[in-house]
């Protein structure tokens, strides 16, 4: 039997946050260099960073009371062990 | 910075329009983001109806909220790189010279210039119903310079820009040649 703790997705999605926020200062940086600080860069970046607050707010408020260290079966023998047998 | 420092503007020189592709042209990509948001929505509330003890495993819920999460931070960033490629699509015109600055990916960009004494010819163009509807189009500018043609793709107004390009030329070379 091959189990990981839940909180492994947790790195995931640390992971990932890392990944979206380099990008997302990539993009504004992209803004300040240009000399594109208009009044619709500025709405549309605060627009974009407005939907990311509510939904790491979102996920944050639906994983309260998550017990990170329930096992998660990846892959069982006993899934397999009929499969061969006639 | 400022576009005046992007551009390098000499002490002379001012802008005299910036040209960006007209806002209708981003209409597709908001509805693209929209449907994004909310398929997976529709689909979960479709499931939650149709299929009983759905995400009723005690792993279940957290991972699927975690992968949504994921989900829609990816459509978040790719709207917001839509929108810089889109909106850094800039067309300076100075009383000297046309730069075209062209964003064609989050870590591409050309920067084209040409003097407006150069400018041989404008071609303006409003092909379709929207365009029709919405006064927007392409503008070619033939040039003798180092870049022979400069295609820039829907901005409002073409045939207005074409002409006020052309007589700004026509004004560079009067300077030009005494």
């Amino acid at each position: 039997m091959f189990t990981i703790p839940l909180y492994y997705f947790l790195f995931l999605h640390a992971f990932f946050l890392l990944v979206f926020f380099v990008f997302l200062f990539i993009n504004i940086s992209h803004l300040a260099h240009t000399g594109a600080f208009t009044f619709i860069s500025y709405s549309f970046t605060f627009l974009i960073l407005i939907l990311s607050v509510i939904t790491l707010l979102a996920t944050w408020q639906a994983l309260l009371g998550t017990n990170w260290n329930q096992p998660i079966t990846l892959f069982n023998t006993e899934w397999i062990k009929h499969i061969f047998t006639f | 910075m400022t576009i005046s420092n992007f551009i390098r503007q000499k002490s002379y020189e001012k802008i005299v329009f910036m040209l960006r592709r007209h806002y209708i042209t981003f209409v597709p990509t908001i509805v693209l983001f929209i449907f994004l948001f909310l398929a997976p929505l529709a689909v979960y509330f479709l499931t939650t109806n149709l299929v009983t003890n759905f995400l009723s495993g005690e792993t279940a819920w957290p991972i699927t909220v975690i992968l949504s999460s994921i989900y829609y931070l990816s459509v978040i960033l790719f709207f917001f790189s839509f929108f810089i490629t889109f909106y850094l699509d800039l067309t300076i015109v100075t009383n000297d010279r046309l730069v075209d600055i062209e964003q064609t990916s989050l870590f591409g960009r050309t920067v084209a210039e040409v003097d407006l004494s150069e400018i041989q010819d404008a071609t303006s163009e409003i092909r379709g119903f929207f365009p029709s509807l919405f006064k927007y189009g392409n503008l070619t500018i033939q040039t003798a310079g180092a870049v022979p043609k400069f295609f820039i793709k829907n901005i409002p107004n073409p045939d207005f820009v074409r002409q006020r390009i052309l007589d700004l030329a026509a004004d560079d070379k009067k300077f030009h040649n005494g």
